[in-house]
């Protein structure tokens, strides 16, 4: 379409709809999408697992202690007895 | 193309926002995916820059990241919201060296043969009238004849009567014609 001497305010507005129709294409620079996965943060919302869950990572030190402390406790309640 | 049902809408981004809540990154990536491009052209057309497009809309959706559990109904009307402050905080605060459009915007003469810098010429014209517009105006505008909402969709986004918006559109266009007319409608 070419764009001559435009006759009254009707060929404006054709004009101005056309130019809003193409407005109405333009989409978001994909490099946008980027910046703003890259800007929210990480631990913001991490995946909260219950507790009963979880792993439990025993260090053979903590391991060695409980065992001690429950064999203590064992003899202890067996003198009890 | 099967128009999609405006509950459905909202139900599947109450489930991606339960999703990012959850800690899923790629669900919150949905939904810029998702609303990004009708977001992004209305930051575009209320300040005219795409930098300033481009600022806005990231800051946006990082401001909604932090405050997603807050979101009460329609996701895209609570970020719109964000995004339309976000353009009028930007417009309130900006100190451009800005004379009015009657001395020095007016369009030009300018009158060549090639549609391309014809186009150029009448995009030039309608953003510098657009923005000679009080910000409820062209808002109103763009929401309509940009974008293309109805008026129950503009009135959801927002928050006024259908009848004011009618008005603001009217009076919008009755602007734009004072600006514009001089040059392109003889």
């Amino acid at each position: 379409m070419h764009y001559d001497e435009p006759k009254d305010s009707k060929e404006m507005w054709a004009r101005i709809d056309a130019e809003a129709e193409e407005l109405r294409t333009r989409r978001t620079p994909l490099y946008v999408h980027k910046r703003i996965m890259d800007s929210i943060p990480d631990d913001l919302y991490s995946k909260r697992e219950p507790w009963y869950t979880k792993r439990m990572n025993v260090g053979v030190v903590v391991g060695v202690v409980v065992v001690i402390l429950s064999l203590a406790a064992g003899i202890a309640i067996g003198k009890l007895l | 193309m099967k128009a999609i049902d405006p509950q459905d809408r909202i139900e599947d981004d109450q489930a991606l926002i339960k999703q990012v809540l959850g800690g899923s990154r790629e669900a919150f990536e949905s939904l810029v995916l998702k609303y990004s491009d009708p977001l992004y052209r209305h930051a575009l057309a209320m300040t005219g820059s795409p930098d300033v497009a481009d600022d806005i809309l990231q800051s946006s959706f990082i401001k909604a990241y932090h405050h997603l559990s807050e979101v009460r109904g329609r996701f895209d009307a609570w970020m719109f919201r964000i995004v339309s402050n976000k353009c009028k905080d930007w417009l309130k605060n900006i100190r451009r060296s800005h004379v009015s459009y009657e001395e020095d915007d007016q369009p030009s003469n300018y009158s060549g043969p090639d549609e391309d810098l014809d186009r150029d010429e009448l995009r030039g014209d309608l953003e510098r009238a657009l923005y000679a517009l009080p910000v409820g105006l062209r808002e109103s505008f763009i929401l309509k004849h940009v974008e293309g909402c109805s008026y129950e969709e503009m009135s959801e986004l927002l928050g006024t009567s259908i009848g004011a918006l009618k008005m603001r559109v009217h009076r919008a266009r009755e602007a734009l014609q004072e600006l514009l007319e001089g040059k392109y409608a003889l």
